[in-house]
This record gives structure tokens, C-alpha cells and sequence, in this order.
């Protein structure tokens, strides 16, 4: 175990609080609120954690979804149909606002984050878990690299990056691409019974429905995504089934967004091994960091 | 059954414990500028509490730390969204835009940090939000 009284003040991480402000505040401090309190074995809890995130790994997801590439050109297909039934279904009520406007804050501050929780959610998008999967995902690839770097292989030159702001610009690419492929995954995987499973034909909704705000975020920067921004922006109108038509219909830029979505998928199944390595050696760094004085210790 | 599609369940009293001493690990890591280790924690942290905004916020740091402001962004949002409401995230976001000098968009950031401390009548967090924008000219 570390010896907790290791810990000490973190003047530059804990000095602000994020439960308010605690006399003059600069502007400059960390928004990190302290910890509530001293672990008593902070190993203990890395393994608990370690343990619980296990159970939730990404690694079948991201097989499913590499299975189900497979299936992108009669997904495709699926996806109109179900669009199609969508958009019927739109218009018997309200039912997708709240949807919406969970999907509207996932483009406008998520982009990448929402592209690859799209990427390696076949459902469930949108919920904290994808969102998080997809967050440390994006963490640890880009640890491994540049963050410049990073992002070109996310499929974005210097030139288009400065010119359409890279955080939005790549995320419509990326999302654009995932979206595709991970709307056909759903597709594939509901075709059978998509007509009769509303909860199902909900899920693809809710994709759908996240890769059109997602794009509609970065309309002004990702031409690709103005079609799917469009079929968007018209939802609630009379037109809505010639946008849809016209969404699905743009494979936007398809064997560059292919290579993107199977680079997404490269990296965070190399940021997973990366990850487990790394967890490995801190285990092994607390676990000197204790055993140390006591070893000292007992040869005094 | 696929791990995406597991219903969220609240986490038991012991998680939350883990939670808390990991948090309280990574912070440490992070005070002594082991940015990649108390990253690798906060990923941990934030895979398995993914609605405690702390997880967000902390690793979005170790990324502005290793000069990686475009990552934090993202990772402040997607706090925004998975911790709901959290008008930490959104504050985080502002400062980060601002860097980035992204003014309109730090400036809705910070609306939305502010929308969000006025519906829980945090005037302390109100007072903390008028600061950080009146030292930005």
C-alpha cells in the first residue's frame, strides 16, 4: 500500500475548489476540486476500479463493430429503410425532443468525443458510459503521439485544420464517417426486426438523430457534413423525406472517412494495450513507493 | 450483453469509495506533474464514474498540461454532456477557448456555466464566473 501520508497540498491543482470560490480567487487556478479525502489504500481502489472497468471493456464492442464493417453495403440499405420509418415515427409526436437535445449538446461540445462514441457504440449513444469509453479513448490514443499529429490522422491536414478549427472540424469529419459506419452496424444488426422493435428503431433514432446534430454543429467547417446538416435542419419540415433521401445518398467522401473510422479503431485498441501496460507499471510504482521504507524500516 | 448497451446503474457505496481514493490518487500523481500516470487513473476513474464531472475535468487537465488543448476541449465537453449539469465543465471550456482564442465560443461556454449556477442559486459560483470573464478583456 502507499503511505497516505505521502500526500501533501497540491498548491497548483487543489488551490481553487470547485465548490465555489474560497476568498480571492485568480483566474489562472484549477478548477480541480480537492479530494474529499485521503484514500487508506489507494491501491485497493485502483484494483476495485481496475476491476470494474474490466467488466465494462470496450474490446467486444469494438469487435462488433469491426464485424459488422463487413455488413457496411446492405447496412446501407437498412439505413434508408429505417430512416424512412423514422421519419415516420418523428412526426407522431414529440417524443424525440428530448433526444434531440441531448444529441444537439453531444455535436456542439463533443465532437470527437461524440464521433467515437458513435465509432464503438452499436447503441446506447449517448449515455455516460459511451461517452466516457469514447473520452478515454480519445485520451490515451492521443497520448501516444502529438496532439497535431493526432489529429492529421484523424484525417485532417495543417491547411484544412487552421482553416476550419480543428476541435469542430475534425469532429464533423470524424463523425460524419463514424456515423456512418456505426448507424450501418446498428442497421445491420436491427435489419431482421427493425419493423416490429420500436425500442430498437428508437435506438437508430437516436444515432441518426446524433450524427445530424453532430454534423449540423460543424456545418460551416465540414462540407461533407452538409447534407446531413441539411436533412437536420429540416426535420419538422414538409421536405424532410427528400433530405433524408439526399443524406443517405451522400457517402460523403467514403474511402477517406472508411480509412478515418478504421484508424479510430486501430487506436484505441492500441491505446487499450497501451492503457493496461501503463496501469501495470503505476501498480508497481506505488507498490515500490510502499514497500520501500518499510523494507528500510525493517532493517533498521 | 454488449457493455454499450448495459443499463447505467448507480455505483454502490464501495465504488464510490474506490472512486474517491482514485480521484484523491490521481490528484496526487498530478501534483507531483506525473501527467501520463494521474492521466491514466483519471481515465480509470472516468470509465467507471463516468457522471462525476471530476473525472472530466481531471483528465482534460493532464492533457492541457502536456500542451494538448484541442483534447481537453474535447474531454471538457464530453463532461459537459455525460456529467449533466455540470457548470465546471462548461467553465473549463470557456478558459480553454478563450486559450485557444475561440471568444464566441468561450462566451457561450461561459453563459452555459452561468445558466447553470443561476438555476441552483450558487451566487458564489456566479461571483467565481463574473471573474474569470472580467479578467479576460
Amino acid at each position: 500500500m502507499i503511505a497516505v501520508g505521502n500526500y501533501s497540498p497540491v498548491s497548483t491543482v487543489g488551490a481553487a475548489t470547485g465548490q465555489g470560490p474560497s476568498g480571492a480567487i485568480a483566474s489562472d487556478l484549477s478548477l480541480l476540486p480537492p479530494p474529499q479525502e485521503m484514500p487508506a489504500d489507494p491501491l485497493m481502489a485502483l484494483f476495485a476500479l481496475q476491476s470494474k472497468s474490466q467488466l465494462l471493456d470496450v474490446q467486444s464492442g469494438i469487435k462488433d463493430v469491426q464485424t459488422n464493417r463487413k455488413l457496411r453495403e446492405k447496412a446501407w440499405k437498412d439505413m434508408k429503410a429505417a430512416l424512412a420509418k423514422a421519419r415516420r415515427a418523428r412526426k407522431k409526436g414529440g417524443r424525440w425532443k428530448t433526444v434531440a437535445k441531448l444529441c444537439s449538446k453531444l455535436g456542439k461540445y463533443g465532437s470527437v468525443v461524440a464521433a467515437i462514441a458513435i465509432a464503438v457504440g452499436t447503441g446506447g449513444v449517448g449515455t455516460p458510459f459511451a461517452l466516457a469509453i469514447a473520452g478515454a479513448a480519445l485520451s490515451s490514443a492521443s497520448l501516444l503521439q502529438s496532439e497535431t499529429q493526432f489529429l492529421q490522422r484523424m484525417g485532417m491536414d495543417d491547411a484544412t485544420a487552421a482553416k476550419f478549427e480543428l476541435g469542430l472540424g475534425v469532429g464533423g469529419a470524424v463523425c460524419t464517417g463514424g456515423a456512418g459506419m456505426a448507424a450501418s452496424a446498428s442497421a445491420a444488426q436491427q435489419a431482421s426486426d427493425a419493423a416490429a422493435a420500436t425500442d430498437k428503431m428508437d435506438k437508430l433514432v437516436r444515432t441518426t438523430q446524433t450524427v445530424q446534430r453532430a454534423a449540423t454543429a460543424t456545418a460551416g467547417a465540414a462540407t461533407a457534413a452538409g447534407g446531413i446538416a441539411s436533412f437536420q435542419a429540416s426535420q419538422y419540415d414538409a421536405d424532410a423525406t427528400d433530405h433524408e433521401t439526399d443524406a443517405l445518398r451522400q457517402r460523403i467522401e467514403d474511402q477517406r472517412l472508411q480509412r478515418m473510422f478504421s484508424e479510430i479503431l486501430e487506436q484505441i485498441e492500441e491505446a487499450q494495450e497501451s492503457e493496461q501496460r501503463t496501469m501495470a507499471s503505476l501498480r508497481g510504482a506505488i507498490d515500490t513507493r510502499d514497500t520501500t521504507p518499510l523494507t528500510i524500516a525493517r532493517r533498521v | 450483453m454488449h457493455m454499450l448497451t448495459t443499463p447505467y446503474q448507480s455505483l454502490h457505496t464501495d465504488d464510490a469509495a474506490a472512486v474517491e481514493a482514485v480521484y484523491a490518487l490521481g490528484h496526487w500523481l498530478l501534483g507531483q506533474d506525473r501527467h501520463e500516470d494521474a492521466a491514466t487513473v483519471f481515465r480509470l476513474m472516468m470509465r467507471t464514474a463516468p457522471t462525476d464531472e471530476r473525472g472530466w475535468l481531471a483528465l482534460g487537465t493532464c492533457h492541457e498540461k502536456r500542451g494538448q488543448p484541442l483534447i481537453a476541449l474535447e474531454l471538457y465537453g464530453g463532461g459537459a454532456v455525460a456529467a449533466e449539469p455540470s457548470a465546471l465543465c462548461h467553465l473549463a471550456r470557456f478558459r480553454t477557448l478563450w486559450d485557444l482564442d475561440r471568444i464566441d465560443e468561450a462566451d457561450e461556454a461561459l453563459d452555459a456555466a452561468r445558466e447553470i449556477a443561476t438555476q441552483n442559486d450558487d451566487e458564489e459560483f456566479l461571483a467565481r464566473i463574473d471573474m474569470e470573464r472580467s479578467v479576460r478583456p
